[in-house]
């Protein structure tokens, strides 16, 4: 058991790691010195700035037991789509369909990711993602070489099933030069059950790759999730990142990209839907460190009864990252007097020639529109939940798999707004 | 018209128009200085040359105190090494300052300084209806039209003979708005501040005139920490405006003033800076280090404090005004023009604090950055939870000169009502080339094109100030940007 207060319990627990490739010296090395980096931040507290609105005293105070290999014990809905099932971290073979040389498992993947592992992440990682490097020992791989197309839509689907278990998942997806690839990332786990979820998604898109991720998160109302998706993006390289909370107790998640080649574009798009005690922290970084860039971040929150939301969006543009230009929206609709929305946009820039803007917005549903649909017949309730659906669905209509989409529309119509489903 | 021939002409008119500091010069005054250094003795002995009552000791005691544990905040947008607070005069007075009760007595030297930054301390010779109290360093030297304002009864007096005449008021209210402490360097101006200027408007009065304060800093080694309070009664108006400049010198010097507004119910102050301290050369040698904490607290309903600053000079600028909306009602606003050139770093911008039901705030704050200078605007917006309906719109534009130079915005919005509705928006760019060369073919020259541009830029922030000022701004910001166009 992990306390996970005490961050030499993180530390002592390590040994005890039996991971497939220990013996690996340039992964052992990495684990190593992800380990002296967690020895010195820790896990992090409110003091620390990208923290302050996050409080983690109710994760802390649990122990944690590391995981082990177990069988899918709970039942999926059907998919046309190749799929892969994570349970509790480690693959379920015997449920997974969609296996090929180009996606494979982090285990059968070592000699693949040497060269990339780690390598989106932050210079200074906060003790999650250094614990992650640590700790990881499975994930997906998905590596397109040059020219290759993964065709269709690729869902992962990680299961957290085990109680008072922690998992630390690092998955790769590896595009080379010209390729393109669709993932969807599923994170479920059963309503009642405390699991920390710590998992990171490295994107490596390559000259000219299309890359787009989508992370839909549907934990367990009393999880963790720390999450990470970090993306390098060369000349060219279109990547796509669709951040969807629907549930968890306190979930965070750190978006971030790397713009290094002329021409990249990154679409962030994210969404939460908060309710009851749910706590979201996002916080994403785009960092246009060559010319001709541009990124385009559009983040929406709804957020009822006490649940409480945080974004940090922060834009850099680099001295010699002329003709940038850079966009983030985030809007955030609070319908309960409980609920709270924290935001900081942030915009650091040293080049002149650039168009950077964001907007920030909290409020509630516009009145006038909420007559007008009144005044057509339609009562109160409706009229409320038609709007806040539509505010939502802004972000939606940025899915491009239909049958995400689809799916989603019915989850916020239908179930979060109360019988919506026949109207959309 | 190409770029390239645009930036070549760009070089040309760098060469030749060189910023002047016109307020660089020194004033040859005997002066009584302490030694550098600060301990509880150099306090004891501030406390005691103002004869102060013992109140006002105890304070300043406290606020050293819990200054020495404090730790010097970091986490602002700006580099420059680390100040030696030791190595700072914490006292500096012009010398024979006996009491002043006509002009004449006033040190001809003086007179002339302020001749010479165009303050009108003559009374006859004013044009303006304006009345000043001119801070030399530590002291107050001279306050205007004091007869015409106490027979409304207004009190505008240096805060040393405010101690003096009202020290039931300074007990009451000194610290009520920025505790001693609040942080580093409220508490050490808490501990150390010599003078500085205290307004009293009574319940119902509406000031007869501007108000003004005009800050000199000319002893060298020394820093200069003023206090400002303003107290306006239930349904009392005052418009305040102050104005700053310092020598042209190598080293740089530490100014750290606390200015703290009360509005009580229905009443509006008007608080206006023009910040023109000496900025430091083009390699960033010299100027002023200017951590300032202002806050105004909204107490009674329907109250309004507005802020308006136009900074463009000191090396550092550390400064975040802010307004305390406790009253329901109550309106906070902000409008600020910041213009960073050469070396020049400035870190500033607001905290709205919602309390009260149905207040509501605006913010408008435009950031120049040129040459190397980097501009950032900070800012808060706090809805707590009793503060219904509160009301906030944020604007923070940046516009970049040059490649050398940044700007950057970290807005914070904390929302913890539904009712609020907030927005915030921010966008960076520069003078684009279309907009120029629209100007210069109806016949403007490049400078005056620009100048044109950027005046555009700040008109919202502008238009707040006193007529006479927003001019006297407009020129400053002219002179400023001189040689930054590109």
């Amino acid at each position: 058991m992990i306390t996970a207060n005490e961050n030499t319990s993180w530390i002592t627990a390590h040994a005890d790691v039996a991971l497939s490739g220990a013996n690996i010296a340039w992964l052992n090395q990495q684990r190593k010195s992800a380990l002296t980096q967690f020895e010195a931040v820790g896990l992090p507290g409110v003091r620390d700035e990208d923290w302050r609105y996050t409080n983690l005293r109710a994760l802390k105070s649990n122990d944690y037991a590391l995981t082990s290999a177990s069988s899918l014990n709970i039942e999926l809905a059907d998919t046309t789509n190749p799929r892969l099932v994570f349970v509790d971290g480690h693959l379920d073979q015997a449920a997974s369909t969609g296996l090929s040389d180009s996606v494979t498992s982090l285990k059968d993947s070592l000699e693949i990711v040497e060269a990339h592992f780690s390598s989106t992440l932050p210079k200074k990682p906060h003790g999650f993602t250094a614990l992650n490097t640590a700790y990881a020992h499975d994930g997906y791989v998905v590596h397109l070489k040059s020219g290759q197309v993964l065709e269709g839509v690729l869902e992962v689907v990680f299961v957290s099933q085990s109680a008072d278990a922690v998992s630390h998942t690092r998955n790769l997806i590896i595009a080379d030069a010209n390729t393109q690839c669709t993932i969807v990332e599923r994170h479920v786990g059963t309503h009642g059950t405390v699991y920390l979820n710590n998992v990171i998604t490295e994107v490596v898109a390559g000259d000219n790759a299309h890359v787009d991720h989508y992370k839909i998160q549907q934990e367990s109302n009393d999880a963790f999730h720390m999450g990470g998706v970090f993306i390098n993006q060369a000349k060219g390289a279109h990547v796509k990142s669709h951040n969807i909370a629907l549930s968890g107790l306190v979930t965070r998640n750190d978006i971030h990209s790397n713009l290094l080649g002329q021409g990249a574009h990154v679409e962030m798009n994210g969404l939460v839907i908060g309710q009851g005690r749910q706590h979201v922290d996002n916080h994403t970084e785009v960092n246009h460190a060559v010319p001709n860039c541009t990124s385009d971040e559009y983040y929406k929150t709804v957020l009822d009864d006490h649940s409480r939301s945080v974004f940090r969006g922060r834009i850099i543009v680099a001295k010699d990252a002329q003709l940038t230009n850079a966009d983030q929206q985030n809007n955030n609709l609070l319908l309960s007097k409980d609920a709270e929305a924290d935001c900081k946009p942030q915009l650091e820039i040293y080049a002149d020639d650039v168009k950077c803007s964001h907007g920030a917005t909290v409020g509630q549903l516009d009145p006038v529109s909420l007559f007008y649909l009144k005044s057509r017949g339609i009562d109160a309730k409706s009229a409320n939940a038609l709007l806040t659906f539509a505010f939502a669905n802004e972000v939606i209509e940025r899915i491009n798999v239909d049958s995400v989409r689809q799916e989603l529309t019915q989850i916020i119509a239908g179930e979060l707004l109360s019988g919506l489903e026949e109207l959309v | 018209m190409s770029a390239p021939i645009l930036n070549e002409k760009n070089k040309d008119l760098k060469k030749l128009v060189k910023r002047e500091y016109k307020e660089g010069f020194v004033t040859d005054i005997e002066s009584d200085t302490f030694e550098p250094g600060l301990d509880e003795d150099v306090i004891r002995r501030i406390s005691a040359k103002k004869n102060e009552p013992e109140f006002m000791l105890e304070y300043r005691l406290k606020a050293f105190r819990s200054w020495l544990k404090m730790p010097e905040p970091s986490w602002a947008h700006i580099d420059y090494p680390k100040i030696d607070f030791q190595s700072i005069a914490y006292f500096s007075a012009p010398k024979e300052m006996p009491q002043l009760d006509s002009l004449d007595q006033v040190d001809p030297k003086l007179l002339e300084t302020y001749a010479k930054l165009g303050i009108p301390l003559e009374e006859q010779k004013m044009m303006n209806n304006v009345a000043v109290d001119a801070v030399f360093d530590s002291v107050s030297v001279r306050t205007t039209f004091r007869e015409t304002l106490s027979k409304a009864g207004v009190i505008f007096m240096p805060i040393s003979e405010a101690l003096q005449e009202h020290p039931e008021l300074i007990k009451q209210y000194l610290g009520s708005v920025v505790p001693t402490k609040d942080n580093y360097y409220a508490a050490l101006n808490a501990a150390v501040f010599s003078d500085g200027s205290f307004v009293y408007i009574p319940k119902g009065v509406r000031c007869p005139m501007e108000l003004s304060t005009y800050f000199r800093i000319n002893e060298m080694n020394t820093g200069q920490f003023e206090r400002t309070l303003i107290i306006a009664e239930e349904g009392a108006y005052v418009s305040y405006l102050e104005g700053c400049t310092a020598p042209q010198r190598d080293e740089n010097q530490l100014h750290a003033a606390v200015v703290e507004l009360v509005a009580h119910k229905d009443a509006e102050i008007k608080y206006s800076t023009v910040q023109n301290w000496y900025p430091g050369d083009e390699n960033g040698k010299g100027g002023i280090y200017n951590f300032v904490t202002k806050r105004g607290l909204c107490k009674g309903d329907n109250s309004k404090i507005s802020w308006t600053q136009v900074e463009t000079g000191s090396a550092i600028t550390w400064k975040y005004p802010s307004c305390v909306l406790q009253g329901d009602n109550s309106v906070g606003e902000f409008y600020s023009v910041a213009l960073t050139h050469n070396k020049q770093q400035a870190d500033t911008g607001t905290k709205m604090i919602h309390m009260g039901k149905n207040t509501s705030s605006t913010i408008i704050s435009k950031g120049i950055s040129a040459g190397h200078g980097h501009n950032t605007y900070r800012g808060l917006v706090k809805i707590l939870k009793g503060a219904d309906n509160a009301r906030n719109f944020s604007q923070c534009d940046s516009l970049l000169m040059g490649d050398q130079c940044g700007a950057h915005t970290f807005p914070y919005m904390e929302v913890q009502n539904p009712t609020a509705n907030l927005e915030h928006e921010a966008t960076t760019s520069k003078i684009s080339e279309d907009q120029l060369f629209y100007l210069k073919q109806r016949g403007l020259g490049e400078e005056a094109a620009v100048s044109m541009i950027v005046n555009g830029f700040c008109k919202d922030v502008f238009r707040e100030l006193p007529m006479e000022f927003a001019v006297e701004a407009q020129k400053l910001l002219e002179v400023s940007l001189e040689g930054a166009v590109g």
